[in-house]
């Protein structure tokens, strides 16, 4: 796979991992992420500038990310029903073999449910992939929030 | 802006019913006028309000910013290792000083005509205070004295730092009563307290009804589903509360027993009727909910809940300081201090990230307050005239319990407000 395809097939993963958070589809979000190593943590730029290393939400598993979403599957967890939508820009990917270092910035909007939409989030994307009998897997994904001021609650994975 | 005067105005804006607090008027909870009284009357009166732990400022010039109300606040360390705190702007033109969060730095300069205090507060120096040749300069009257920062008094217990701007404050000991003394001692002075994480979470309610939550441990295990499901507090745990002599101060607290997993039966009919419980819920890493407690007292959750916006959480086996920033009658701020401590093995230290996922605005049995207290804001601003209704556990006298599901102590919460803010008389 050249840089050109290897590029293109990682912004598709972004895209698809952000379709599936906008989606709603949370039962999809664990299969995104290497089952037998995998990280995922949503961070705030204030801590990870004073080097402070306890996220927000921290899954050092893949049992504890598939508990993360298994509240929003079931339907047992009290949250406001949002339309969330991700754009994801400024992709860059470092190959360094195996591990694929890819940077990423986010944006998240919130949408009610009657149409009033505003930022929700936004902050970068710090991420370690790996190509997995050519199929790419998330061994890494840190989300470093700069709108660490969560507004009201974060129910759902970034 | 004297608000006093016109507190008959605003008392006649709202009735208090009952003399036991068990009825609360709503126009509380999102009036502009009860709000900017609250920032005189509570937040410059007689209350410690929390500013920082002072694992935060172990150095001379360390310093953070915070807030006591609507005020910003700057508390730093001297040489001698004492610390101080004043107000967060300049005696000349009323300029924000210091505009980070935290840092370090042997004085506070005025960004805009470069006045520069001490680390005590006071005016050290002002440029061209004698003029330029002969010419311009402050008048002969003018003496650096007169024009120091407005300084709070400070008083720390197990580090935490409390500041208040009234010299009717009681001292900070008599304020908290002894129940908060023992649980400050019990979490903090045992090991010693370092930061390992802040968490904010952005409220879209009003700050006493945040106040109400933590003094609420009927809503525990109702509202959090996870914490019941995974033995952390059940209505069937055996517990209570207990308020220091203003009522003000609660400590609410769960303790682990050996039958509270024969429980399930009892736990199934709290919930009759309701589709909330599922005794069948299993974790696929279940690592998170089989972290030990570092203390072997079998306290499973302290709330230490102290007028009028600081609490000390230990929920599970986390440790964290909440602090309340209101933002208007209809927003505020809840930050959140998580600790570890230095003597915390590698395992231990891992055990508070993990179990850090039950807290915060994410957390598995606290983000769902975030929300309550949202659609409770939403709800409640269409009530004006009407009031709340505070009859779990009972009504009437306003006294310590030995069971979980009650509202008693949210009552002796309104009780001191309703003091503090002059409504008596």
């Amino acid at each position: 796979m050249n840089k050109i395809e290897l590029h293109l097939k990682i912004e598709r993963f972004l895209f698809d991992y952000a379709d599936c958070l906008n989606e709603k589809r949370y039962g999809d979000f664990p299969a995104f992420f290497k089952e037998d190593d995998c990280h995922y943590e949503v961070q705030s730029k204030e801590n990870e500038d004073l080097g402070l290393t306890v996220p927000i939400m921290g899954c050092y598993s893949h049992g504890m990310i598939r508990d993360r979403v298994a509240q929003l599957v079931d339907n047992t967890l009290t949250y406001r029903r949002l339309n969330l939508r991700h754009f994801i820009s400024n992709i860059r990917i470092d190959d360094g073999k195996p591990e694929i270092n890819v940077n990423a910035n986010f944006q998240v909007m919130q949408s009610d449910l009657e149409g009033v939409s505003k930022l929700y989030l936004v902050g970068r994307y710090e991420d370690k992939l790996i190509l997995d009998q050519n199929e790419l897997k998330l061994i890494s994904k840190r989300a470093i929030l700069d709108s660490f001021s969560v507004p009201n609650m974060l129910a759902v994975p970034v | 802006m004297d608000k006093s005067k016109n507190m008959k105005n605003l008392k006649d804006k709202v009735e208090w019913p009952t003399s036991d607090f068990s009825r609360v008027p709503y126009e509380i909870f999102f009036d502009q006028d009860f709000y900017e009284l609250e920032m005189e009357k509570i937040f410059q009166g007689p209350t410690w309000n929390y500013l920082a732990h002072s694992c935060e400022i172990p150095n001379e010039g360390d310093f953070v910013t915070n807030w006591i109300g609507d005020v910003n606040i700057i508390v730093n360390r001297t040489a001698n290792g004492d610390i101080h705190a004043f107000k967060n702007s300049c005696s000349h033109r009323g300029t924000r000083i210091v505009d980070e969060i935290r840092g370090n730095s042997t004085r506070h300069v005025c960004p805009y005509h470069l006045w520069t205090f001490n680390l005590e507060g006071n005016l050290a120096s002002v440029p061209l205070e004698k003029g330029l040749k002969g010419k311009g300069g402050m008048p002969p009257c003018f003496e650096k004295e007169n024009h120091n920062l407005r300084k709070l008094r400070v008083e720390t217990i197990g580090g935490m730092i409390f500041a208040t701007f009234s010299e009717e404050t009681e001292p900070l000991l008599d304020y908290l009563g002894p129940h908060c003394q023992s649980q400050i001692s019990r979490l903090l002075d045992q090991r010693t307290p370092k930061v390992t994480g802040y968490m904010r979470q952005m409220i879209e309610g009003n700050w006493k009804l945040y106040n109400e939550n933590v003094r609420d441990p009927y809503h525990a295990s109702l509202l959090h589903l996870f914490q019941v499901s995974f033995g952390i507090q059940q209505p069937t745990m055996k517990g209570g509360i207990k308020m220091d002599k203003d009522t003000k101060n609660t400590w609410n607290h769960s303790i682990l027993s050996d039958d509270d997993n024969t429980s399930s039966v009892d736990l199934a009919a709290a919930y009759e009727g309701t589709d909330k419980y599922d005794p069948n819920i299993k974790l696929a890493d279940p690592a998170i909910a089989n972290v030990p407690l570092d203390l072997d007292d079998g306290y499973k959750t302290t709330l230490l809940s102290m007028f009028p916006t600081s609490v000390l959480a230990q929920v599970d086996n986390t440790y964290a300081i909440r602090h309340l920033r209101p933002k208007g009658p209809g927003k505020v701020e809840l930050n959140i201090t998580y600790l570890g401590f230095e003597e915390d093995t590698e395992e231990q230290a891992f055990g508070k990230k993990l179990t850090a996922n039950f807290i915060g605005p994410s957390g598995y049995i606290s983000m769902e307050d975030g929300e309550a207290l949202r659609l409770e804001q939403d709800g409640l601003k269409m009530r004006a005239g009407d009031h709340s209704v505070l009859e779990m556990g009972g009504i009437g006298e306003i006294a310590d319990t030995d069971y979980l599901s009650q509202e008693i102590s949210i009552r002796g919460f309104w009780s001191h407000y309703h003091k503090l803010m002059g409504f008596e008389g």
